[in-house]
């Protein structure tokens, strides 16, 4: 393990990125493999809390050590980086072999694939995860002895399956990753078991998860059969070389996209399947946070930019993506814009700005989506805990109608501050890391040619001025204003008059600090550009992508295609116009104008004029013309009744016809008629043991006449030969 | 002395002598199957003794094989040695439940 | 057609023991009894025309008057509702078999079964009837029990009864046929010849009765012989003494002691275990009771307690 003095290797190096098939194989990295071992010890050591019924806060001590451990591996690993990565095998899995041509062999082992875009993605994971494990030690305080070793475990086996998903070197070992993430969502929304609610919510993740598991476990099934591998060097290889089976017109080639598209909507919540995220919110917080908001909903950027060069040989499949980003993004927004519940809201944000990644993804820019996940991750992430902070000390009050002008209390102002530094980045305010991360994302859309890319890019400035407006909506009802709050219902007592708030103390404050301050440095890598290569713009994280797979997104990348492909329009980035001025400058001024629209008019009318909020409002439903516009907001356009009708009812139904037919036809006709024959057997023979010596009498005499008498008749009438 | 000599008879119909024994079994039989009285249940299986000794003793008269009348010697030692038994074992019976009806003894069932 | 005729009169017939079995009225039973004869002598008829059949109509109407006694008297027995008199019914049949075995010429056994049956077996019977009604209920004295007067399923009992009746039916019209054929007064003459044969004290004792002074040989063979429908000893003096022919007691005795010693035996044993038996069957109830009653009466109380002290 070489140190170097800390020189970040991107800055100096001047080779030209070489192409992925060349990772080479570096087992001496396998001390990396203690990035997946620490959270796997983590679980076993929670378990035996959890076991041993240990009352402290040992398990989050544990876990937390153990994943800051794994956060210092994955630094060294980035400071020892080299193009064009590594793999580093761990341990020997699926080996088979049955010929030696190139379809006749499936190999899936442990192995790590050391790329920049898994560097980028491990970093902020295991670093984010350990500081809110931090944070959560002081949150499931209450919990203590009873289900905090639970907790930790969860957090855990999560970090265990997302670090083994995003350092996965074959699809494989992703879809295990995949899988074991979203079992450790299911058991942390969970958490809270004793709540029908809870329940629910998390059978509802985990089932519309399953509709996108399938979408990927048909995609490497087919990946497999098309180019002969599931590993992602020899899969680039094979992508460069063109020696990929065509059978059938290629269909494969244009199928699997939208598989692994189907994958990625159900992990990060998109359209159609993003049902399952606003009712994650039933689970602590902290879950909230990590999973929900920073990492595991990541994982379906992540897969699509692992797979880029898959998406960019059907040009289909990448504008389906752009506009059910775009699309997602809108109506997230509207419905965020009339919940009440602030984490709900910051739950439809999440799945809004997950959007506007995809969207990224669509028009070509990954570097965009992938500089916007980094960014979202800061700033979402210190959004929900600082929600979480006020949930703990409110005793569970989230209603903003009912919470006002905390920043004013004392013990609160960190929250209220670092909730500011939050939402001014979210909302996109200028010189924020959201504000560039952002940009990326909006003026790649008018770059970039596309069906209708430019009504999107329109509709995506829309919703940049409604997150404005809907997230400082949260921040002046709640942090600004009177002061003014009620308690929630988890308060003991019934005197509320006499509740006092529970301030944060120590490690919720730090952590929030933190984060806070890791959101407004996000802008730093923006501006750390490589020099040598002066193409590629975007600074660091752009170079981090660049050297991955999912080159291709990123301005002024030397297109890689695959061999036999055209290269998709907008690929070489003939920039289109905006406004007459090249979109990237226009976009500055756009997007920090509209964000500062749906600032003002946030203030207006939770500020500074709240009564004109609500009878702005009360017009807008006294009007039967329109008053349909708010109430759809307000219930998430019907989305989950439409589901219900649709999906749940028919299935009800059908399981209670089944249920109906399994009762009746098959147990009361069949199991229970094969056994009511010998019962009836048994009762219709039952008189004949009548126990009196003359019916048995009869009985035997009988028998034996009928013989003898059958055996006369047989010879008289010469029936049968007359028995010989 | 030839006052006996079988000169004296003609060969009686060995088809009427079957039938009278079969007619006598049947009878036998059906009064075995049908009286409750474990006395009068055994005199039928009497009965059903001298069917056998008609039907031995017309065969025997056929074949004019003495054989036939040796074995009605031989049913009759038996009939007399089984109703002794018989009856030793009805006076049992009697005395346990005070009743000649065969169906007292029922208990042999479900 | 022809051969079902028999079963024909033979379900007649049983239609017609049914009808006396169940009936209570006394029309309905003596029309099921006409019934039940009628198809017994419709059978009967139809047995003629079978090998073996009527040979002397004299003979065969004393068969057939023994016959109708030996029917009548067993549908009698199994219908009476006082046990004594189905005892006495069945002396009636055991007397008309008798007849019958003396048609048949088996006078021997004739008499045997007079004097076992009538004699002994059927005065056990009556011993046990006389002990079996000692104990009941004065209160219904002379009362018939139910289960005297009611027969028990008497359908079930007449089908069974049937298909035996059918078993020997098939046996006569079928089966008669492959007899070979009856033995004739020939074959009758050389069975007492051979007995004779057998029997030289016999035969030395009428030799000398008829004065004929002659030293019997070894063999009889050549010198007792059948002649002119007889038989004679004649040992080539010349003169020729008619022998006796055999009684049926002579053949019978022969025969059983000849041909079946080891059978004879047996019949000895099983009287013997059948003596047995009932002595035992008898004796412990005898003593049961005395112990009964001596525990009940008190009187040895004291040995009673004793004797379990001891055993203890």
């Amino acid at each position: 393990m070489s140190l170097m003095a800390l020189h970040i290797p991107k800055m100096v190096s001047g080779t030209p990125a070489v192409p992925m098939s060349e990772a080479i194989m570096a087992p001496e990295l396998s001390w990396a493999g203690l990035i997946l071992l620490l959270p796997l010890l983590s679980l076993v050591l929670c378990g035996l809390c959890a076991a041993l019924r240990v009352k402290t806060k040992l398990p989050a001590v544990i876990t937390t050590v153990c994943l800051a451990g794994a956060f210092l591996t994955s630094v060294f690993l980035y400071l020892n980086y080299t193009p064009p990565g590594d793999i580093v095998p761990l341990l020997g899995w699926i080996n088979l072999s049955w010929g030696s041509g190139q379809f006749e062999s499936f190999s899936a082992n442990f192995s790590l694939y050391i790329d920049s875009l898994s560097l980028l993605w491990i970093m902020f994971v295991t670093g984010l995860g350990t500081l809110i494990t931090f944070y959560a030690s002081e949150y499931m305080e209450p919990d203590l002895g009873k289900g905090y070793s639970r907790f930790f475990a969860g957090v855990s086996v999560f970090l265990f399956a997302m670090s083994a998903l995003v350092l996965s070197d074959n699809l494989l070992m992703l879809y295990l990753g995949w899988e074991g993430v979203g079992f450790a969502s299911y058991w942390l929304i969970g958490y809270y078991y004793q709540r029908p609610t809870a329940v629910a919510a998390a059978k509802k993740a985990f089932i519309v998860n399953r509709i996108g598991d399938l979408g990927l476990a048909l995609a490497v099934y087919l990946i497999w059969t098309t180019f002969g591998t599931v590993q992602y060097d020899e899969l680039m290889t094979v992508l460069h070389d063109g020696t990929w089976k065509t059978a059938y017109d290629g269909w494969t080639t244009s199928v699997i996209p939208f598989l692994l598209m189907l994958a990625a909507f159900g992990k990060s919540a998109q359209l159609p399947l993003y049902v399952w995220l606003p009712d994650a919110m039933e689970g602590p917080t902290p879950v909230s946070a990590l999973i929900h908001a920073a990492t595991m909903v990541t994982a379906g950027i992540y897969l699509v930019a692992r797979t880029y060069p898959l998406f960019m040989m059907e040009p289909v499949s990448l504008h389906v993506v752009a506009w059910v980003g775009g699309l997602t993004a809108l109506l997230a927004a509207t419905i965020g814009m009339a919940q009440y519940d602030i984490k709900r809201i910051m739950a439809y944000s999440t799945v809004s700005q997950l959007g506007y990644m995809f969207l990224g993804l669509g028009v070509l820019t990954s570097y965009g989506a992938a500089y916007h996940v980094f960014t979202h991750a800061f700033f979402k992430a210190v959004l929900f805990l600082t929600c979480g902070a006020i949930m703990h000390g409110f005793a569970g009050q989230l209603d903003l109608r009912k919470l006002s002008g905390l920043r004013h209390l004392k013990g609160w102002r960190i929250t209220a501050w670092t909730m500011l530094i939050g939402s001014l980045a979210l909302a996109g305010f200028p010189l924020t890391a959201g504000y560039f991360s952002k940009d990326a994302i909006l003026a790649e859309a008018f770059v970039t040619q596309g069906p209708g890319f430019k009504i999107l890019g329109w509709m995506a400035i829309f919703t940049a001025g409604l997150t404005a407006y809907y997230t400082f909506r949260v921040w002046f009802r709640v942090c600004a204003g009177p002061v003014k709050y009620e308690p929630g219902d988890e308060a003991h007592g019934d005197d509320h008059a006499e509740f006092h708030p529970h301030a944060p103390r120590f490690a919720i404050n730090s952590v929030l600090v933190i984060i806070a301050i890791g959101s407004l440095v996000a802008v730093v890598p923006y501006f750390m550009s490589n020099e040598a290569d002066t193409k590629i713009v975007g600074g660091w994280v752009a170079d981090m992508v660049h050297d991955s797979t999912a080159r291709d997104g990123v301005p002024g990348a030397t297109a890689v295609a695959a061999k036999g492909h055209a290269p998709i329009a907008g690929s070489d980035h003939a920039h289109g116009t905006l406004l007459g001025m090249d979109p990237h400058v226009a976009m500055y001024w756009i997007s920090g104008t509209v964000g500062m629209v749906g600032l003002f008019m946030a203030a207006w009318l939770h500020l500074w004029r709240r009564s004109d909020a609500d009878a702005i409002r009360a017009w807008l439903r006294s009007h039967a013309l329109i008053a349909w516009l708010p109430r759809a907001m307000e219930r998430k356009w019907y989305v989950d009744e439409v589901y219900h009708a649709l999906l749940r009812a028919p299935l009800w139904i059908l399981g209670h016809v089944c249920h109906t037919f399994d009762r009746f036809i098959i147990d009361w006709i069949f199991v229970d008629g094969i056994a009511r024959i010998p019962r009836g057997v048994a009762r219709w023979l039952q008189p004949l043991q009548s126990g009196a010596v003359q019916s048995h009498a009869v009985v035997m005499a009988g028998g034996v006449g009928i013989i003898i008498l059958l055996m006369a008749l047989f010879m008289q009438f010469d029936w049968l030969g007359g028995l010989g | 002395m030839s006052m006996l000599a079988s000169d004296a008879f003609a060969s009686v119909s060995l088809a009427h002598t079957l039938l009278l024994a079969g007619a006598l079994m049947a009878i036998g039989i059906a009064g075995f199957l049908s009286r409750r009285n474990l006395i009068v249940m055994f005199l039928c299986t009497e009965l059903m003794f001298q069917a056998a000794v008609v039907a031995m003793a017309g065969f025997g008269r056929w074949y004019w094989d003495f054989s036939g009348q040796v074995f009605v010697i031989f049913i009759l030692t038996v009939a007399a040695a089984e109703a002794a038994l018989a009856l030793a074992l009805v006076v049992l019976l009697y005395r346990r439940r005070s009743t000649l009806d065969a169906e007292a003894w029922t208990e042999l069932r479900e | 057609m022809g051969a079902i005729l028999p079963y024909i009169a033979t379900a007649v017939a049983a239609l017609g023991l049914l009808i006396v079995l169940a009936a209570r009225q006394r029309p309905a039973r003596s029309g099921g009894g006409v019934l039940g004869l009628a198809g017994l002598a419709w059978l009967f008829v139809l047995a003629g025309s079978l090998p073996g059949g009527v040979e002397d109509v004299t003979t065969e109407v004393f068969v057939l008057i023994f016959s109708l006694i030996a029917i009548a008297a067993a549908v009698q027995m199994i219908v009476q509702q006082r046990p004594v008199y189905s005892a006495l019914f069945f002396v009636l049949v055991v007397l008309s078999v008798c007849g019958l075995l003396v048609m048949l010429e088996a006078f021997f056994v004739a008499f045997a079964l007079v004097i076992v049956y009538a004699g002994a077996i059927l005065v056990t019977y009556m011993f046990v009837l006389m002990l079996a009604q000692q104990a009941s209920d004065t209160s219904h004295e002379g009362e018939i029990p139910a289960y005297d007067r009611l027969p028990r399923d008497p359908v079930a009992a007449v089908i069974v009864a049937a298909l035996f009746m059918a078993v020997v039916v098939a046996a006569a019209f079928a089966g008669l046929s492959d007899l070979a054929p009856a033995a004739g007064p020939q074959a009758q003459l050389d069975t007492d010849v051979t007995l004779l044969r057998a029997l030289p004290e016999q035969v030395r004792r009428e030799v000398e009765a008829a004065g004929v002074a002659s030293q019997l040989p070894e063999s009889l063979d050549g010198v007792v012989t059948a002649h002119a429908g007889g038989i004679v000893f004649n040992d080539g003096g010349g003169v020729s003494v008619p022998l006796t022919r055999p009684g049926n007691t002579s053949h019978v005795g022969w025969s059983l002691v000849a041909d079946f010693p080891a059978s004879l035996e047996l019949a000895g044993v099983i009287l013997l275990m059948a003596m047995f038996g009932a002595v035992v069957l008898a004796r412990r109830e005898v003593e049961h009771a005395e112990a009964e009653l001596a525990a009940a009466s008190g009187a040895d109380r004291a040995d009673y307690d004793e004797s379990k002290e001891d055993s203890e």
